[in-house]
């Protein structure tokens, strides 16, 4: 009789515990730390910026649309140039293509191995240079310009040779003011995956850090006369720049 | 008796004449598209499948000696296309994967219609692309970004994809395949050209090939030369990524 109190006393001791270590952490999260949006649909990591009731569309006047490369870029170099020497050297090359137009910035330099790769120890057991690539992208006014369509990409091999260089480029006039949606509105169509271009890759649990009002660019191969406002909504990748999620802005 | 003995011998070389003359079905190419799912809230449906398939269809069935092997949409697209019982794609030089990519946090996978229930892992492949495979272009996000896919490489040659999320363009195979038809380019520069005319630098591509040999020199079939197979099947592959 006696040790059937003292199992029933353990069993209730046992529970309050349990209880006590579920409940405590969940009573002291603070309120504002539960993201914003579903973690099954998009987080919002960031605040919304000010949205303005309009904002510019810019009318192309005058597209570049310049290759010149070779397979050469992939064979393997004794040497590639080191990121800032690529950047001094992009530079210059850019002299003999029109030069680095005003509203260009520098988005990306980086080395590109050819990796020998073990499967079974999962290292990298030796690496080759191939090329040091420097990217250039568009910004209209502090705008990011994304896509295909505004974009300097310059390939170097041994000493800064010029293995290959993309330049698609639309040059842009002011072409007025257009009404635009806000920022919350256009997190409400993220939300229901109204995007300019659905994304390869799932949408649950993508946190946004960062939004922006920019502007699409087509490749260089179309016709695009004209760049619309859009909502930018970032969100980083573990490989790479951040990627874009985009949204009409117009009303 | 003279007559016969002449017409015998020239019917067999009109008929030698007219088999080796005569476009013969040398290489084959195969494709799946997993463009619709049913949970849409995760993997929305995905646009230009039927416009995907026409690109890759007209480039390649234009070009004398390629046939398609088979071609699976949504529904129909499950594990066996990816050569997990030995057939699938293994019956094609050239698959072509249009489709979702995901990540489970460890390693990368295919989905497919009634995912989570189906999708392809790379274990799921592991040592199974040979035979008459080369290459597999997985137009899909992010899914190289796990470089364990190199281990269905068994002869098989090579994979190109993705490291990083994109969205959908029927641009992208259109100037691969012209790429390596019309310019005669190598199977991973003819990728590097194509995904970096079709996007920008947030892109980021990946080749994976059994041998730098292979990476350097293969050619689509029937445009060039094609590397060895790997001699022995070792546990090494060739990695290069680039911004696009």
């Amino acid at each position: 009789m006696e040790t059937k109190w003292i199992l029933t006393g353990i069993v209730l001791v046992c529970t309050v515990i349990s209880a006590a270590a579920i409940m405590v952490p969940l009573m002291n999260t603070p309120a504002n730390s539960i993201p914003q949006g579903s973690a099954t649909g998009f987080i919002l990591g960031t605040t919304l910026p000010d949205s303005p009731a309009t904002a510019p569309v810019y009318n192309v006047v005058r597209k570049e649309s310049t290759f010149e490369g070779s397979q050469k870029v992939m064979e393997v170099k004794s040497s590639i140039p080191s990121e800032k020497e690529a950047v001094i050297f992009a530079e210059k090359i850019l002299v003999d293509y029109g030069g680095l137009p005003k509203d260009a910035v520098l988005s990306l330099v980086k080395q590109v191995y050819l990796e020998k790769y073990n499967l079974k120890t999962e290292t990298v057991e030796e690496q080759y240079p191939q090329f040091t690539q420097v990217i250039y992208s568009q910004q209209i006014n502090g705008s990011p310009v994304v896509g295909p369509g505004a974009e300097i990409n310059i390939e170097l091999g041994e000493n800064g040779e010029l293995l290959q260089i993309e330049k698609a480029w639309r040059h842009v006039e002011y072409g007025g003011e257009v009404p635009i949606i806000s920022a919350s509105e256009a997190y409400e169509k993220l939300q229901r995956h109204e995007l300019l271009k659905i994304p390869q890759s799932s949408l649950s649990g993508i946190t946004i850090s960062d939004v922006k009002l920019g502007y699409y660019a087509e490749d260089g191969e179309h016709d695009q006369k004209v760049y619309s406002p859009i909502w930018i909504f970032y969100s980083d990748q573990s490989d790479g720049l951040p990627f874009p999620y985009m949204v009409d802005a117009m009303k | 008796m003279q007559l016969r003995r002449i017409k015998i011998p020239l019917l067999v070389l009109v008929i030698l004449c007219a088999v080796i003359t005569s476009p013969v079905a040398a290489y084959q190419f195969s494709m799946t598209s997993s463009t619709v799912y049913y949970q849409a809230s995760t993997y929305p449906s995905l646009p230009y499948a039927t416009e995907m398939h026409n690109t890759v269809s007209n480039w390649l069935t234009g070009t004398p000696g390629w046939t398609q092997t088979f071609y699976h949409t949504s529904g129909y697209v499950d594990d066996t296309d990816f050569g997990t019982t030995g057939m699938g794609l293994n019956q094609a030089e050239l698959h072509y994967h249009y489709g979702h990519g995901g990540n489970d946090g460890t390693h990368t996978y295919l989905p497919f219609l009634n995912w989570p229930t189906t999708s392809l892992y790379h274990s799921e492949v592991l040592k199974k692309w040979d035979a008459t495979n080369k290459w597999v272009i997985l137009d899909a996000c992010g899914v190289l970004t796990d470089t364990d896919w190199g281990g269905a490489l068994k002869y098989s040659h090579g994979l190109l994809g993705f490291t990083s999320n994109k969205t959908p363009s029927t641009d992208l195979p259109d100037r691969f395949l012209r790429n390596t038809i019309d310019n005669d380019y190598t199977i991973s520069y003819s990728w590097q050209r194509a995904t970096q005319a079709t996007y920008d630098p947030p892109v980021t591509a990946r080749v994976i090939f059994d041998t730098n040999d292979q990476l350097q020199n293969d050619h689509l079939s029937g445009q060039g030369s094609v590397a060895a197979n790997e001699a022995v099947d070792d546990n090494t592959i060739y990695v290069s990524t680039w911004a696009c």
